[in-house]
């Protein structure tokens, strides 16, 4: 499901990137190649990330800030220029870290089920996964887009390459807003 | 004392160890810029300094320093696994004694088992400079507290650098192994899993290749019986004060002039939080939290109206700097618990009235997702804890991945403590008379060799009646896949002497000794039976390779056949993360289907599965 409500302003480059999604995803090797990348433009660059316990299919997240100067490894809460989620609901859970004026939110609409959400053995028990749906979502943000990048990195030959390619401005550290992706309407 | 002079050490104004002011260039052809995580960092300024010797154990967010000085050549360092950290530190002491530049690396807890060598070899100091990486975990995202290394570094009475991002860590690592041949010391380098774990750009430069000192003969030094260490203990003090003084003048002191309202102690990470949000404030940043350069402290506290400590975790230098008579703020407006934020600092300074609050931002009503972290597809642990859960036994836990099953669904551990602790407090819980239960420690086998072989002679001489569990996925799998002596490799991927569990149990005195496949559960569940039910000490080997590590196992993935299905939940109880619920009901429960791509095959379902509906899925 591709959703784009919102047209696309100009404004300045995007510096805090926050980059989230489940253990095994690549969270961390996207965040190395933006740190890369904005290091190679000759800017100061924090990537920071936190992983162990995260690896095993838990929750990980991951700061990329790039700037002129940089301070702070860690973004902080309602600073985040650009939100990139990779499954559904960890998009939805650091939501509140965007700005809330202009942030951007980028999330593949991928579930990954952890089986925490399938545990209620009561008879009816729902399954207890995010239920907003990306209608919601994107109404509720600055700006966003919510896409089946899963689908579309397939369809180019590679599912796990999958919000790297077919995201907009998700692998850009061009300044300013990237171009959207054909696959968007 | 033995006195070796070091290279001249840089005093301030002679290098910029913090790069942050200006625009990072390299200024010769040797030098280098490069993107580096924390601890690259760390590894590449040891190797820069010419180290030698390289040993660990590995533990987050500590394990990449080793990892990463294992890649440089093997004619430059021998970096190499060690059993445990004590093992590890006392490896690189014997190195440092012998005359060559040592290092060793540990995440916070790791000091607990090196600090008995450390607290002797900070009264023998050194000939080769001795490193020693420190890397804590505020906030505690990987381990089982949050220990302050500060407060050992000034126990044991050894230097304590605080390096504050990548550049640093490269600098201040390279700087120490100086301030150890100088000054006779080990040095603690203390990162954290903020500094490990970020990686920023870091002018790097080629190898100083350092001449080995040889052994120097001289007893009265390197041998602390008690006449001896009698004399040493009053050298640690001068030593002490000397270094004192060295950091008052040494560019690790630094004094940002800004307003005089207010002034922040600060260092570490501490720091590039505080320059986030008061870029204009006057800031003393220590790198150097012991010990401190009284003389900068008081000159700072007298320039400015107000006296700010900014600091993670214990209040190691705001207690220091009252106790020099001299009045500060800190824990009153900083938390003492977890890891340190821009928010949190920011929140501190509008606490103290020196700044506006943040503003308000409107909260988005979605309630976040619990999913806590798992044990992976095919984990050999899920079926040993699954087969633990249907005995009923009091299972005194260790540390690694398998830690993960004390929570739903698994629960079927009832104690972790820290490394190597489950076989000596299963013999405690045996010998406290009133434990009803059958009692089985579990230990994985990196941890076996850690330090659970020493508690499983104990439990043998003291004739306890318990059952030990090793889990032998082959590997050190919870902090990434390092190899260990059971796995007959060396970090450099050698072949070595691999450890035989049955025989190591056999010659310490244990009786009862089998081996079981976790993934024939019913089996693995009979064996643990027997051991159980056998009067003494029992050892269960089960043994089966972790799924991702050395290499990832993927075999053929198994499918729900959906009419079958009767929703019965029990492969769901197996808490594997291929196994979801779909949107079809039976008698009002979710049936179940699998995840073909990360499915590897393990076939644990398919032999709980009461209607055999799990089945291959047929190329």
């Amino acid at each position: 499901m591709n959703v784009a409500l919102k047209a696309p302003e100009t404004k300045p480059a995007a510096r805090n990137i926050m980059i989230v999604g489940v253990g095994g995803q690549g969270v961390l090797l996207i965040s190395k190649v933006m740190a890369t990348l904005g290091a190679r433009q000759g800017l100061q660059v924090k990537q920071s990330e936190v992983h162990g316990m995260a690896k095993r299919g838990g929750v990980v997240f991951s700061h990329v800030r790039i700037a002129e100067e940089v301070w702070s490894p860690t973004i902080a809460k309602g600073d985040v220029d650009a939100l990139i989620a990779l499954e559904w609901a960890e998009g939805i859970r650091w939501l509140d870290h965007l700005r809330p004026d202009d942030g951007v939110f980028i999330a593949d609409t991928k579930r990954i089920v952890p089986p925490f959400a399938c545990r209620n053995r009561k008879v009816g028990a729902a399954l207890n996964y995010a239920r907003e749906t990306p209608e919601e979502i994107i109404s509720s943000v600055a700006d966003g887009f919510a896409l089946d990048a899963t689908a579309i990195a397939k369809d180019k030959g590679d599912p796990r390459a999958a919000v790297a390619q077919a995201s907009p401005g998700g692998a850009s550290l061009q300044p300013g807003r990237a171009r959207r992706a054909s696959c968007l309407p | 004392m033995m006195h070796f002079p070091g290279p001249a050490l840089p005093r301030r104004g002679e290098v910029c160890v913090n790069l942050q002011h200006r625009k990072v260039e390299a200024e010769t052809p040797e030098e280098q810029l490069l993107p580096l995580m924390g601890n690259e960092a760390i590894a590449r300024g040891a190797w820069e300094a010419g180290v030698k010797v390289a040993s660990a154990y590995p533990g987050t967010p500590s394990t990449e320093i080793l990892e990463n000085l294992g890649s440089y050549p093997a004619e430059d360092i021998n970096a190499e696994w060690a059993v445990n950290e004590k093992v590890a530190m006392d490896t690189a002491i014997g190195a440092a004694l012998s005359g060559v530049r040592a290092i060793t690396s540990m995440k916070h807890v790791g000091l607990n088992v090196a600090s008995d060598s450390l607290m002797s070899q900070t009264y023998i100091g050194v000939h080769g400079g001795l490193v020693m990486i420190v890397c804590d975990d505020p906030g505690i995202h990987s381990s089982q507290n949050e220990q302050d290394t500060r407060l050992f570094a000034r126990f044991a009475n050894v230097p304590c650098l605080e390096p504050s991002d990548a550049q640093e860590a490269h600098d201040f690592t390279k700087l120490a192994f100086d301030i150890s041949e100088t000054f006779d010391t080990p040095v603690i380098v203390r990162s954290t899993t903020r500094l490990s774990h970020t990686r920023s750009v870091v002018k790097v430069a080629p190898r100083t290749a350092v001449a080995p000192r040889g052994f120097v003969d001289q007893s009265s030094k390197t041998v602390t019986i008690p006449a001896n260490a009698r004399r040493l203990h009053p050298k640690v003090l001068e030593r002490e004060a000397r270094l004192g003084e060295y950091f008052e003048t040494s560019p690790l002191t630094r004094w940002e002039k800004g307003g005089t309202t207010y002034g922040i102690i600060t260092g570490s990470t501490a720091y590039l939080y505080v320059k986030e949000v008061a870029p204009q404030a006057s800031v003393l940043k220590l790198g150097c939290s012991y010990p401190l350069p009284e003389e900068a402290i008081r000159a700072f506290a007298a320039s400015v109206d107000r006296l700010l400590i900014v600091e993670e975790l214990e209040p190691v230098l705001e207690t220091a700097i009252r106790a020099m008579g001299i009045p500060a703020e800190g824990k009153s407006l900083f938390p003492r618990l977890g890891e340190l934020s821009p928010e949190l600092v920011r929140d501190g300074l509008a606490k103290a009235g020196l700044m506006e609050a943040a503003p308000a931002r409107p909260s988005i009503a979605v309630e976040p997702m619990a999913r806590p972290p798992v044990l992976c597809p095919g984990c050999p642990h899920t079926a040993t804890y699954l087969a633990l859960r249907g005995q009923e036994a009091r299972v005194a836990g260790d540390i690694g991945c398998y830690t993960l099953a004390a929570v739903e669904p698994l629960k079927s551990i009832d104690t972790t403590v820290c490394m190597g602790a489950s076989i000596a407090n299963a013999v405690g819980m045996w010998k406290s008379g009133a434990e009803k239960k059958p009692i089985v420690a579990t230990i994985g086998d990196s941890t076996f060799l850690h330090s659970g072989i020493p508690p499983l002679v104990d439990a043998v001489y003291n004739k306890a009646n318990i059952t030990v569990v090793i889990l032998d996925n082959s590997i050190t799998a919870m902090t990434g896949g390092q190899d260990h002596p059971g796995t007959g490799r060396t970090l450099r991927g050698e072949p070595t002497h691999k450890v035989d569990y049955e025989k190591i149990c056999r010659a310490v005195g244990v009786e009862w000794v089998r081996k079981a496949d976790p993934y024939e559960v019913g089996h693995l569940y009979q064996t643990l039976r027997e051991a159980i039910i056998h009067r003494g000490l029992s050892v269960v080997i089960a043994e089966r390779p972790c799924v991702l590590d050395p290499v990832k196992i993927k075999g053929q993935p198994l499918a729900v056949k959906a009419e079958g299905c009767i929703a019965c939940q029990a492969c769901m109880n197996l808490g594997c993360p291929s196994i979801t619920w779909t949107d079809q009901m039976h008698e009002g429960h979710h049936k179940v289907t699998i995840e073909a791509s990360s499915c590897i095959g393990c076939t644990l379902c398919a032999q709980l599965c009461p209607t055999d509906c799990i089945q291959p899925v047929l190329s």
